[in-house]
């Protein structure tokens, strides 16, 4: 039993994605409980982690393979909320899909529970397998859409995805034999003791790992299946692309980096690695989002281009002491800001989108006028987005940003603020779409209520993240200090 | 409830600021009873902090409560309260009046398109107010400042349809915005050196001379210049009278008890910098002085009269201002509390006026409604009374306080100015007086259908003019030690030193002078019916006549700067913003980042080999990258 309440957590929905099967099965007239059992099991899992918080009692289990730390429990409230907000979002839709509405959640599910080990994991091995937990469910989601664009997004994530878990695998293999250890705190000594002998592998293994996660986090140069995916699945599988992977790849990597490669131990060898990547694909996500016309696309470019951002507070992360605690716990910020931000954007789109069943943002035109709800809540996601105050996103931007300060890298500072400049053009320009321009149409309409709900949660969250950010920044600030510490 | 708790008391208007304004037309009477429970709430509450503050007794100064807002590194934003003294003054004159021009409200208001929404801003407006006085950092005061203006702007326009009054609504935002810029200048210079919003340590950082002196000067001057701004200081003093276009009840609020003495509430909470700072208490004493006196003229030749008030309340603001430039934060607060329940009473009843003859403001039209609004009539006297300064009413007291300061302080010539301004003040408060209730009447169809408004309007007329009555009688020890502030409110509010009340008889003497001489003159000029005498004396000095009809002209001085350089400077900024930094900055470097998007779209081919083509260059890229650089 202790060993269940220690994965407690990720526990509970994988229980909600198997009696989502259950009930498809047993009670088939009842397929609309189906969502409203994986709420169940995510507010299941949210309350278990209280209790972990409550309990204040962090402790590795399975022999030191998985991590309960505050670290770890930060992102399984983060992800617990996304799976929420993507269940929520799906309804609709999957009902039209009209098959196999048990599986579509339950893979949901899965996925989530394979992030939550994600953020969890302390050795490379399971850290492999929790990422292909949660891959393999997302590459079937991917092309759940009946439509050939959707089969072409699944199978392209699907080949590709494969590419990059071999990649990522290789240099898993290369680590071990450098260290003859999978475990993270055994691969720092090992790396600290081996002195400069045989950098060069070392540096090899860290690229190849960082093209592994890359992938995920959707960074250049491995970022190419972003907008065909984005484009071609269905939205809410695309918006929970756009948070749930990315945000789950950097939890992995914070910990990796800075637990197994960490200060003092081989973190020159990387992190300007990470501050050139963040660099470009600031800049690669932007000038290309500025030529988009479809909006789905353009957030896709857009997720690049925030995927760069906190980036930076990885590179960050390189040096050692309070400086470290600022860029770690900068992207565990970003990541939650993000999360809140990008499913308001990707939710209001659901909406718009089946609304006027188009996703050209010419389209958008005087929505002001038809659903000022939805409009009014993209636009403020935008304006998160862009980084402006008082939203989430102003706060993520200027932690990473600072934290970059801190260690030294002002450069990279200048060339995202710039960028921030670049992104406010298309950000807001779809904002002045809605609200200046004419409208096409002039029938006003309203959202499903489902939507409304994810919509007004995830509204509320970036105007919550942005005018009273201190207890969110507390507690990022205390999940990142536990990094690294031996129980 | 404790005064750490203190915090409710703006909570609880905002919470139904929100209900009001989201539902407040659909509930019943437009919520507007709600309005009355919500300021009535945080009025019961200030007595609980009051007790509790009393009750903590010696030693203890400032109930400090605050949260963190922000922690980014070592950089950390803390919002909090701090109860002192002057704050208690200030909960107790913001809640009482708040509350008395809510009810008051319910009767003027009656009938009027949004009512909801009027009642709405005022519950916003107590919120924001409130946390003003609280607030133990100069950011957040900073951002109540600013709410507090946007009430103000709202309320101003609140018959927008009006074209007078959505002008005078942007006159008295862009003014007070100027002084505003001044003010968040100062704090942040202020933060640069000490490193701090939070205002006790801001005066610990200055009272230890970690500024430097000149530096310290100029920061201060800049806040100085945000509360001259809010409190209609000369040269700023433009926007208070055009403000009246607002309803009157907000004229009361507003414009006479609480958000225009915001300035002399900030100044004083930060009066032990100024005392170290060089040169800013002459400077403080000199604009309260030029402005009390150059009022006093403006308001002779006024014949509306709301105008007359407005012009009074920029004086009586002008003399807290000297008592602070005096050093005597103490005599301030006083005559801020005692002006704050004499004026919003002279406003509520010149609102009674106004509704009783069917919206006239103007003087001329009016005359001898003594005999039809008796209630109106009596407390009207009683507020202009102390306003002259009459013994024993509360306006005696606080003005003879601030008239020993300025002699103490500066010497005979302060002394002499301030007097005049007082006669000054007792004058015109006569020719109000006189003009409107006594005499016959001088429009029988207003007079006619002149009738006493209800209760509602009447009960809080009477409340005010008790206070107006009483409340002087707060400064003398005995009445202090009964009511648990030994000392009296002067010493209660000069929290380091003992300060007790001690009556300066010859000064005392002069004082009973001033409004005796006061009221003597304007009673000779204008009792009877009869504007022979005043007529007589404008046509003998007509230019100074015109002068004073005219206001000094600065508003056609401000019309003339606005038009002549403000508008010429911004041409020239504007055509080299167009050609200059659009058309070559702005589309040049955005022209090629189109371009650049265009060229990269070519890489996007949507071919499954290219993209793991990508991804193989990719890690050869790092590789080699990272390996040149470190192996």
């Amino acid at each position: 039993m202790n060993g269940i309440d220690l994965v407690g957590p990720q526990f509970a929905v994988l229980i909600a994605a198997g009696l989502a099967l259950v009930v498809d099965a047993v009670l088939p007239r009842q397929r609309r409980l189906i969502p409203f059992v994986a709420l169940a099991g995510l507010a299941l899992s949210v309350a278990w982690s209280i209790s972990w918080v409550a309990r204040d009692d962090y402790q590795t289990a399975f022999g030191g393979t998985l991590v309960l730390d505050r670290y770890a429990v930060f992102f399984y409230f983060v992800f617990a909320g996304i799976a929420a907000a993507v269940v929520l979002a799906s309804i609709e839709w999957v009902e039209r899909a009209g098959r196999g509405q048990a599986e579509y959640y339950a893979l949901v599910l899965a996925s989530t529970a394979g992030f939550m080990f994600l953020a969890s994991s302390r050795d490379l091995i399971s850290i492999f397998i929790a990422l292909e937990l949660s891959s393999i469910p997302q590459y079937i989601l991917a092309g759940w859409g009946k439509d050939e664009r959707s089969s072409e997004a699944g199978l392209k994530y699907l080949l590709l995805g494969a590419i990059a878990s071999a990649v990522l695998l290789y240099g898993m293999a290369l680590l071990y034999g450098f260290t003859r250890t999978t475990e993270l705190g055994g691969i720092a000594d090992a790396v600290a003791a081996g002195g400069d002998a045989n950098r060069s592998l070392l540096i090899l293994a860290v690229a190849l790992v960082i093209a592994g996660f890359g992938f995920k986090m959707a960074v250049v140069p491995f970022q190419m299946w972003v907008p065909d995916v984005y484009q071609g699945a269905p939205t809410p599988v695309a918006a929970y692309l756009s948070v749930g992977s990315k945000g789950a790849a950097f939890a992995v990597v914070t910990r990796l980096f800075f637990e197994g490669l960490g200060p003092g131990v081989a973190s020159d060898d990387w992190s300007m690695i990470f501050a050139v990547v963040a660099a470009v694909s600031m800049t690669f996500g932007n000038v290309m989002a500025i030529a988009q016309t479809d909006i789905k696309r353009l957030l896709g470019y857009s997720s690049i281009a925030q995927a760069g951002n906190i980036m930076v507070g990885l590179a960050a992360i390189s040096v050692a002491g309070e400086e470290f605690v600022l860029g770690a716990s900068g992207v565990i910020f970003f990541v939650a800001a993000y999360a809140f931000t990008n499913l308001g954007a990707f939710i209001a789109v659901i909406a718009i989108s089946q609304r006027i069943g188009s996703d050209r943002i010419a389209d958008y035109a005087g929505m002001w006028k038809r659903s000022p709800a939805l409009a009014g809540v993209l636009a403020l996601c935008l304006v998160s987005l862009t980084g402006i105050p008082p939203t989430a996103g102003f706060w993520a931007k200027l932690y990473v940003f600072n934290s970059a300060i801190r260690a030294d890298m002002a450069w990279l500072v200048i060339i995202g603020v710039l960028n921030s400049l670049v992104s406010a053009y298309y950000y807001l320009g779809i904002a002045k779409t809605m609200f200046v321009a004419q409208p096409a149409e002039e029938a006003t309409f309203r959202p499903p209520l489902t939507l409304s709900i994810s919509l007004g949660v995830a509204a509320a969250g970036v105007l919550a993240l942005g005018l009273i950010p201190g207890p969110v920044l507390s507690a990022a600030h205390d999940a990142a200090e536990t990094l690294a510490l031996v129980y | 409830m404790g005064a750490e708790q203190a915090w409710l008391l703006p909570a609880v208007p905002a919470g139904f600021f929100i209900l009001l304004a989201l539902f407040g037309r659909y509930l019943p009477r437009q919520g507007d009873v709600l309005g009355v429970l919500a300021i009535g709430t945080s009025f019961v509450l200030f007595f609980f902090v009051l007790a509790d503050y009393l009750g903590i007794g010696e030693g203890t100064d400032t109930v400090l409560k605050s949260w963190a807002w922000s922690d980014i590194g070592d950089f950390s934003l803390r919002f909090g309260i701090a109860v002192d003294p002057i704050t208690i003054v200030m909960l107790g004159v913001v809640t009482s009046v708040a509350l008395m021009v809510n009810i008051f409200s319910i009767g003027y208001m009656k009938g009027e398109a949004r009512y909801y929404w009027f009642f709405a801003v005022l519950q916003l407006f107590a919120a924001s107010m409130l946390l003003l006085v609280l607030a133990d950092n100069l950011l957040l005061v900073y951002v109540s400042w600013e709410l507090v203006g946007v009430c103000s702007f709202l309320l101003i326009g609140f018959y927008w349809e009006k074209r007078s009054a959505t002008e005078a609504a942007k006159k008295a935002f862009i003014t007070t915005r100027i002084g505003d810029v001044g003010l968040l200048i100062g704090i942040i210079l202020l933060w640069r050196e000490a490193g701090t919003f939070n205002i006790q340590e801001i005066i610990h950082a200055a009272e230890n001379g970690e500024f430097s002196s000149t530096y310290l000067t100029v920061s201060m001057l800049f806040v100085f210049l945000g509360a001259m701004g809010k409190s209609a200081q000369f040269p700023f003093h433009v926007w208070l009278p055009d403000a009246m276009e607002g309803p009157t009840p907000v004229s009361a609020l507003i414009h006479a008890a609480t958000m225009v003495v915001a300035g002399v509430y900030l100044v004083a909470r930060l009066l032990p910098v100024y005392e170290v700072a060089d040169h800013t208490m002459i400077v403080i004493t000199l604009v309260g002085l030029i402005t009390a006196v150059l009022t006093g003229f403006m308001a002779f030749a006024q014949t509306d009269i709301k105008k007359v008030l407005a012009y009074s309340t920029v004086g009586q603001l002008g003399f807290m201002f000297i008592a602070l430039g005096s050093g005597e934060p103490a005599a301030a607060m006083f005559h801020l509390m005692t002006h704050a329940f004499f004026k919003a009473l002279l406003f509520l009843g010149s609102g009674s006026v106004i509704l009783a003859t069917h919206h006239n403001q103007d003087m001329e039209k009016m005359g001898g409604l003594w005999k039809k609004l008796p209630v109106t009539g009596t407390t009207f006297l009683i507020g202009s009374a102390a306003l002259a300064g009459v013994v024993p009413l509360a306006g005696f007291w606080s003005k003879d306080e601030i008239l020993n300061a300025a002699n103490t302080e500066w010497g005979a010539w302060a002394l002499v100015l301030t007097a005049a301004a007082a006669v000054m003040t007792a004058f015109y408060t006569t020719r109000l007086f006189i003009r409107t209730f006594m005499g016959t009447p001088r429009d029988r169809h207003v007079y006619d259908h002149t009738e006493e408004p209800g209760w509602v309007m009447g009960g809080p007329l009477v409340f005010l003019a008790f206070l107006a009555v009483v409340s002087g009688f707060l400064v003398f020890s005995g009445v202090g030690s009964a009511l648990g502030f030994p000392g009296g409110v002067t010493e209660f509010v000069y929290l380091h030193h003992p300060h007790e009340y001690s009556i300066n008889w010859g000064l005392a003497a002069l004082s009973l002078g001033i409004s005796g001489a006061g009221i003597a003159i304007g009673a000779w000029m204008y009792w009877g019916n009869s504007l022979a005498r005043s007529t007589k004396l404008a046509d003998s000095y007509p230019a100074a006549y015109r002068l004073l009809v005219n206001k000094f002209y600065f508003d056609e001085a401000y019309q003339w700067g606005i038009d002549r350089v403000v508008l010429g400077f911004s041409y020239i900024v504007s055509w080299f913003d167009r050609n200059v930094v659009n058309n070559t900055g702005v589309d040049g470097s955005g022209e090629a980042t189109v371009y650049g998007g265009f060229v990269l779209k070519f890489l996007q081919t949507g071919r499954l080999p290219n993209y793991a083509m990508g991804i193989a260059l990719g890690v050869v890229g790092l590789a080699f990258a990272g390996i040149m650089v470190r192996g």
